[in-house]
């Protein structure tokens, strides 16, 4: 967990003197590079940059067809920032060669001279799957080497009016929280509504913002002791792909 | 093509009452209808719609084309019932639930699954590393050695050993180096030791080296080193192309590629497959060629290499699966696409379904009627696929549904494949845009006996339902003669659009379902006691079973023992008719809600245009705890125990997140410190202001 609490810190430091407005990348250094986004200049001042690499799927219940499929860019060579290899993951029943693949990209990304860091998990969580999800990420907490840290991402949910320092449970399994202020390629349109209680998480988290979105801080995030800063969603410009 | 779609919720829901399911904006939000403008993997339509991910749409042609079959997985996670009704709809459906199965190959042998043993690398489908051939190359190498003519024994497990020797990551910045084995003294072991060498300088990356290596074997004597030499020299030069094309971060350029490395790629692939048409690496080499097209940005002939090889999807002319070719299209073909260089109908009807999509971010460019029309050539050979893309433009689109008619056929007296489908399906959606409301009646009744692939009944009765709540034929819904008996959607009809009358109407019908009988004698008196309908509560408490379920339980139970002091609903009910300001009695109803949740979605209305969210012949009084608390404390006549009870309940319904539990009214932070303080001051002997010892 000191490890966590280490990574990025440029980036809160960075990110707490930011104004209202629109999320402009340049002003960020950790970033999301997700499939069929094009690169940006500003992946070069990047420190941190979380890549998507796969997905996990199967039909519901059917564990014979448990894909991993590829995603994303090509393993770069001896890129200077922090990785990150997000996954988007459909099914959490995954079979021993998925636990295989997703070991032996992370060891290939190593190998290509990068400074790889942890693994993120992008879960599609249905209701229906709290527990499991939980138990999941134990399990692969489990697996991974302990060099590799465990992230996963999160919606702010405005519908639940739960308590978030039940978050807790979840400490111990996932070294960061990255919770997200967009949907699709906007900022969610009531997204401050919903920061006070984001602010009351009790591990470590991050807030990811898109580009071109809105975000104006309060000033009660910065104060969290558990903020880590920002992570920026890219996307390619003017909407295409 | 999916779209980032992710979730916190978890976190914040793990805690919840099971009964909270409504809740449901961080996942996949089922909705009773069919006509969805922008993508919604999470309601899926069996029909060509642009709201569906674009692998379903070409699925659901796939299925027509005798390539696939598809079904909906309704296996249920272990100990979880879903609540019946948008959760138990069959459509729309999360596409997860989508099972389509290529009919050829059983699960066990569909090569895309990560724990079939045939699989034995750890690559990903589609990850795209010319390493991944180096396990099975292994094999091969192997097998060849052993049938070499000529080749001394001690020879061949040198050869074996020096290639099982070769383990390389292509991805890795620095590369072990490779040394030859020695002693090797024949003619054809030599040549074997060529071939490890120019492997080896393939999986390193030294393609020039490689091709000189590969080259000195095109005429070996053994015929496994000249077939694979040639094919491995093809592989050669189209991993050459990309080198350069990769910039930082891995993202490929393809303006980059070496057009000529491509070329002579394509060639060699070309003359290989001329040489050896039969050969042991044809299937690979025809697959290739597919990446050949990717590489030089050739869409037209990637769509057709596609379409090929969907057409000759037979076991043994492709080494990938007809399911894997969706996904692999997905990726290669759509992604983006220039929809000019199309030339395929069923991809220029899957690309134009996308661009039609509301919002959409995955849209090349917004399409017009004028882009569509000028394509019309190109679907000469399909002109009812032309005229279906027409129609849904009138119907998603440009919203002129007459037009859109008059694109498609009337219906056809045969059963409907997914295209026929399609098509009277946008007839019904025309006509209800256009409230040809008979019409449209009559066409759903006229496609249910010709509806029999999966999906489509389900699809009709809840068009049809829709319809006739929207018509104010709620009762034909529940006829006996009625089509629509998917337990779903009749649940849904019971709790938002049924008068009280039908519901009783329903409990009493001995041939009603129990679960839906269960659901409208709750939906009955729940509306009743929280609509401040007391009498007709009372009289409906007589309908209750004697055995009531659990959730119907807390109507009739007696009075509670523990806490709040409350009497049973029917005293409470009798208090409330004669002073409808009783503030205990008040309570109590909020301790029902309290403390058994609400079931089914009685205060949340769906959306207007979904089935359920207008047209109500009994709405929901929008019931919230905090509108009793409210009244109760503003009742100075209020019994003292009753009011403390309100204010404890009313300041804690902010407990522990400063979030309301009890209901969407607002109530500032200084309101609720007041009634802290209230309940303290005025009543500080009641056990509720002792265990009172916060407000939020």
């Amino acid at each position: 967990m000191t490890r966590a609490i280490l990574i990025c810190l440029g980036v809160l430091f960075s990110a707490r003197g930011f104004a209202a407005g629109t999320v402009d990348a340049s002003k960020y250094d950790a970033f999301w590079l997700w499939s069929g986004v094009r690169p940006q200049p500003v992946l070069k001042q990047a420190r941190c940059v979380y890549v998507l690499q796969g997905q996990i799927e199967a039909r519901r219940g059917d564990e014979s067809q448990v894909r991993f499929i590829a995603q994303g860019v090509a393993v770069p060579q001896r890129q200077p920032a922090e990785v990150w290899l997000a996954y988007r993951v459909h099914t959490l029943h995954w079979t021993p060669r998925d636990y295989a693949i997703l070991l032996a990209q992370l060891r290939r990304w190593r190998e290509a001279g990068n400074k790889v860091v942890g693994v993120q998990i992008d879960f599609d969580a249905h209701t229906l799957h709290l527990q499991e999800y939980v138990e999941f990420l134990a399990q692969l907490r489990q697996r991974l080497p302990s060099d590799y840290r465990l992230g996963i991402t999160g919606l702010m949910d405005w519908s639940s009016r739960a308590d978030p320092s039940q978050v807790n449970q979840l400490r111990g399994i996932v070294d960061e929280v990255v919770v997200q202020t967009y949907q699709g390629r906007h900022t969610i349109e009531n997204y401050s509504a919903y920061l006070p209680r984001v602010s009351q998480l009790q591990m470590p988290f991050k807030i990811g913002l898109i580009q071109g979105g809105n975000w104006d801080a309060p000033s009660y995030i910065a104060e969290s002791p558990w903020f880590r800063g920002y992570v920026v969603f890219l996307q390619n410009p003017n909407g295409e792909k | 093509m999916l779209l980032k779609c992710s979730v916190w919720g978890f976190v914040f829901l793990a805690f919840f009452s099971a009964k909270s399911y409504a809740s449901a904006d961080f996942s996949c939000a089922p909705r009773g209808t069919i006509l969805f403008r922008a993508y919604e993997n999470c309601n899926s339509v069996p029909f060509l719609s642009p709201s569906n991910d674009s692998r379903l749409n070409l699925e659901l042609m796939l299925i027509d084309a005798g390539k696939l079959t598809g079904t909906l997985n309704t296996m249920q996670i272990q100990g979880y019932q879903p609540p019946l009704d948008f959760l138990s709809l069959r459509v729309p459906f999360d596409f997860e639930d989508w099972q389509p199965r290529d009919p050829g190959s059983s699960a066990a042998t569909d090569t895309g699954s990560t724990n079939n043993p045939a699989n034995s690398n750890d690559y990903a489908q589609g990850e795209g590393s010319r390493c991944n051939s180096a396990g099975n190359g292994m094999g091969a190498f192997r097998d060849a050695v052993y049938d070499a003519a000529g080749l001394p024994k001690e020879e061949a497990s040198t050869l074996i050993d020096a290639r099982f020797a070769l383990k390389p990551n292509c991805d890795a910045a620095t590369h072990s180096d490779w040394k030859p084995p020695q002693g090797i003294q024949s003619a054809v072991g030599r040549e074997f030791v060529a071939y490890i060498a120019a492997a080896n300088e393939f999986y390193a990356g030294d393609f020039t080296a490689a091709i000189n290596d590969f080259g000195t074997l095109t005429n070996s004597a053994n015929p496994w080193l000249k077939e694979t030499s040639r094919y491995m020299i093809a592989r050669t030069l189209l991993n050459s192309a990309p080198r350069a094309a990769f910039g930082d971060w891995g993202a490929l350029d393809l303006a980059k590629v070496d057009k000529n490395n491509l070329r002579d790629a394509e060639a060699a692939f070309n003359s290989y497959l001329r040489d050896f048409p039969q050969g042991a690496y044809a299937v690979s080499a025809r697959g290739l060629l597919r990446r050949v097209y990717w590489l030089g940005g050739d869409q037209t002939r990637l769509a057709e290499a596609f379409d090929r090889a969907l057409s000759e999807s037979e076991k043994g002319a492709s080494n990938v699966t007809v399911l894997e070719l969706v996904q692999e299209a997905d990726a290669k073909l759509l992604d983006p696409v220039n929809v000019d260089k199309i030339q395929s109908p069923r991809f220029l009807a899957i690309i134009d379904l996308v661009n039609m999509r509301a919002e959409s971010p995955n849209a090349i460019a917004p399409l017009t009627l004028k882009n569509l029309e000028a394509q019309k050539d190109r679907f000469a050979k399909n002109p009812a696929l032309y005229q279906y893309l027409i129609a849904a433009f009138h119907v998603y689109i440009d919203n002129k549904p007459d037009e859109a008619l008059a694109q498609l056929p009337s219906l056809p007296n045969t059963s409907l494949n997914y295209f026929a489908f399609s098509q009277q399906t946008l007839r019904v959606l025309a006509m209800d845009a256009s409230k040809q409301f008979d019409a449209e009646r009559k066409l759903l009744l006229q496609m249910l006996p010709l509806a029999k692939m999966p999906l489509q009944a389900e699809q009709l009765q809840l068009a049809l339902a829709q319809l006739q709540v929207h018509t104010g034929h709620v009762e034909d819904v529940f006829a006996r003669e009625s089509p629509i008996q998917d337990k779903a959607i009749r649940t849904i009809v019971v709790e938002y659009s049924a008068s009280a009358e039908m519901l009783r109407q329903r409990i009493k019908d001995p041939k009603e379902n129990a679960a839906i009988v269960d659901a409208a004698l709750y939906t009955l008196l729940y509306k009743e006691l929280t609509g401040g309908k007391y009498q007709a509560f009372q009289a409906d408490l007589a309908l209750m079973p004697p055995h009531p379920s659990e959730i119907l339980a807390p109507f009739v139970a007696n009075g509670k023992g523990s806490g709040y002091q409350c009497p049973s609903l029917r005293e409470v009910a009798t208090t409330l008719q004669r002073d409808g300001s009783d503030a205990q009695s008040l309570n109590c109803i909020g301790e029902l809600v309290r403390v058994h949740g609400v079931n089914y979605g009685q205060d949340n209305v769906p959306p207007t245009t979904d089935l359920g969210g207008s047209d109500s012949m009994f709405p929901a009084k929008g019931y919230s705890r905090m509108d009793g608390y409210l009244k109760v404390i503003a009742s100075r006549q209020a019994a003292a125990d009753a009011r403390a009870y309100a204010l404890y309940r009313a300041v804690n319904c902010y407990a522990p997140s400063g979030y309301s539990d009890c209901g969407k009214l607002e109530i500032p932070k200084s309101t609720r410190k007041e009634w802290f303080e209230m309940l303290h001051k005025e009543y500080g002997n009641s056990i509720w202001a002792k265990s009172s010892k916060y407000y939020w």
